[in-house]
């Protein structure tokens, strides 16, 4: 398959996710005044919001650190849980105005910032002891229940992206808390970012899956080999590693494809050093593996487009 | 229904981890009697700072399965910090620990040279200094099986406890809320409890009510 025909693809899959008419894709193509305003003012306000939210950010930090000594309980929760929910509520007032929608994104990330910080500090200032993790995990589940409960309602992406932080952690710190394998662990939360991700990937909050994938990927391949690793089935990495390089190839994700890719290049030679350090036949044996490999793909797709699916292979330009 | 069938993917996803959630849970609910738990109660130290310069120094040693403490003062020496220790029993039963009493030696000041006492406080053990346990158990530190990448990301301080371990199996060396914590704590080993004598530690306290401060047993 060329690139022509991925870019195809995509721009397939993008017009049928959101919903788009051929009408509007030719007017966008056409670059006519409505959506070139449109697009212009669109960067202008994102630019305005991310450094408003930042001053805002930076400025209640600083501020609250000035005045940290001199606060009492009550203070210290007010000025760290007071103004993530206020940030969180002036994000939902702004999802429901066209004009300041731009702003919603940052002011719910910096909520999602400054809310967990504030159930933190009123944990530590009210709390009667206890383990730290008790403390993270109900955090945890409170943000997790607001930030799904308001994706479900606003389908906004920054808060599908924000539900899975807090899933990962309410999962990550209740395995802990059980004392669990954390090979296994790490292993189940590394495919359930997959599956996330692929989830993601199918909606229209594609921007956020190559993350979840790149995360759930890393996990699951880095868990996998220390969980295997000098032991006899250490032989199934190289099975995780390739399944995630198909896995790739099917949900044409990049970034699943350099972490697989990455887990494959790094076992292999991790093997070669091991077991043939001075043998230059391995290396060697490598390449002409690899070539083949290549042809076989090669091979694999002229099949497929002249017998299997019926069409002619494609011919690059300039041939007749 | 509809939903789990359009997102059966999502749902797969988030039902994995809460599977081995409740397997783990239904693991550690099981009888300790089918999780083989450690039968031998540990004695180990960790470092202490005194906030007053300590003028010698201590070690802790066995000998004839009886824990002594060795004080020495390092020539040329007037002060130094850290150089104390603090004493614990891990106790197998109810899996907990307990610190035992290490004070100073009253002779601290004029202390020469090097000098031996018994411990008082754990006198009634019998200490057995096999790095192994009779029952297979073995003091590893820092070495929770696995969550590398994933206590890097999230957090958790659990990766870094001493744990006692036999196999696959391991348990933490902290007893739960409100017991001594001893992550990056530098947890050293003195030697397994294999049998407790009483009348030892009643001999031990007379020796000890009796003696003049600060003087050795014999």
């Amino acid at each position: 398959m060329t690139a022509k025909h991925d870019a195809l693809v995509e721009v397939v899959d993008l017009i049928t996710r959101h919903g788009l008419t051929l009408d509007d894709v030719s007017a966008a193509l056409a670059g006519k005044d409505g959506y070139a305003a449109q697009r212009s003012s669109s960067i202008v306000s994102r630019i305005f919001a991310y450094l408003g939210g930042t001053f805002v950010f930076v400025g209640l930090g600083i501020f609250v650190g000035m005045r940290w000594d001199d606060l009492g309980p009550a203070g210290r929760v007010l000025l760290t849980l007071g103004p993530g929910l206020c940030l969180f509520v002036l994000a939902l007032v702004c999802t429901t105005d066209a004009r300041v929608e731009g702003a919603a994104t940052p002011l719910f990330l910096v909520a999602g910032l400054v809310q967990p910080t504030g159930i933190l500090v009123m944990l530590r200032e009210y709390g009667r002891g206890g383990e730290v993790e008790h403390a993270v995990l109900f955090m945890s589940v409170v943000m997790l229940v607001q930030q799904a409960c308001t994706f479900w309602a606003r389908r906004r992406t920054v808060l599908a992206f924000t539900s899975v932080v807090f899933w990962s952690m309410a999962v990550v710190v209740s395995f802990d808390l059980l004392d669990a394998n954390m090979y296994a662990a790490g292993v189940a939360t590394g495919v359930s970012l997959l599956c996330i991700g692929w989830s993601l990937d199918r909606s229209p909050h594609r921007a956020i899956a190559g993350l979840v994938y790149f995360f759930g990927a890393a996990l699951l391949l880095e868990e996998t080999y220390g969980w295997l690793r000098r032991e006899p089935l250490e032989i199934l990495f190289l099975g995780a590693a390739c399944g995630v390089v198909v896995l790739a190839a099917v949900a044409r994700s990049r970034s699943l494809l350099v972490v697989g890719t990455a887990g494959l290049v790094g076992y292999i030679a991790d093997f070669i050093y091991r077991h043939f350090a001075d043998n230059l036949g391995a290396p060697l044996a490598l390449m002409a593996i690899g070539l083949v490999f290549l042809g076989l793909g090669a091979a694999a797709v002229r099949i497929n487009t002249q017998y299997i699916a019926g069409q002619p292979p494609a011919r690059s330009a300039g041939q007749p | 229904m509809k939903f789990v069938k359009e997102n059966l993917v999502l749902v797969v996803g988030l039902t994995v981890p809460v599977l081995l959630m409740a397997g783990f849970l239904a693991v550690s609910a099981l009888p300790d009697g089918l999780s083989d738990p450690p039968q031998y109660d540990l004695v180990f130290t960790t470092n202490d700072y005194p906030s007053t310069p300590v003028p010698i120094t201590v070690r802790l040693i066995v000998k004839n399965g009886a824990l002594v403490a060795q004080y020495s003062r390092p020539p040329g020496q007037q002060g130094s910090y850290g150089a104390w220790k603090k004493l614990y029993v891990y106790e197998a039963s109810p899996r907990r620990v307990r610190q035992l009493t290490l004070g100073f030696p009253t002779d601290m000041a004029t202390l020469e040279g090097t000098r031996e006492e018994a411990v008082a406080s754990a006198a009634q053990f019998k200490l057995d200094t096999t790095l192994q346990s009779p029952d297979g158990y073995e003091l590893s530190y820092g070495d929770r099986r696995g969550g590398g990448l994933l206590l890097e990301i999230f957090g958790g301080s659990r990766g870094y406890e001493p744990r006692l371990r036999k196999g696959t199996r391991s348990v933490p060396l902290t007893g739960g809320t409100g017991q001594p914590s001893f992550d990056y704590g530098g947890v050293e080993f003195v030697g397994w409890v294999t049998a407790r004598n009483t009348a030892r530690l009643r001999l031990a306290k007379t020796a000890f009510d009796c003696l003049p401060s600060g003087q050795a047993l014999p």
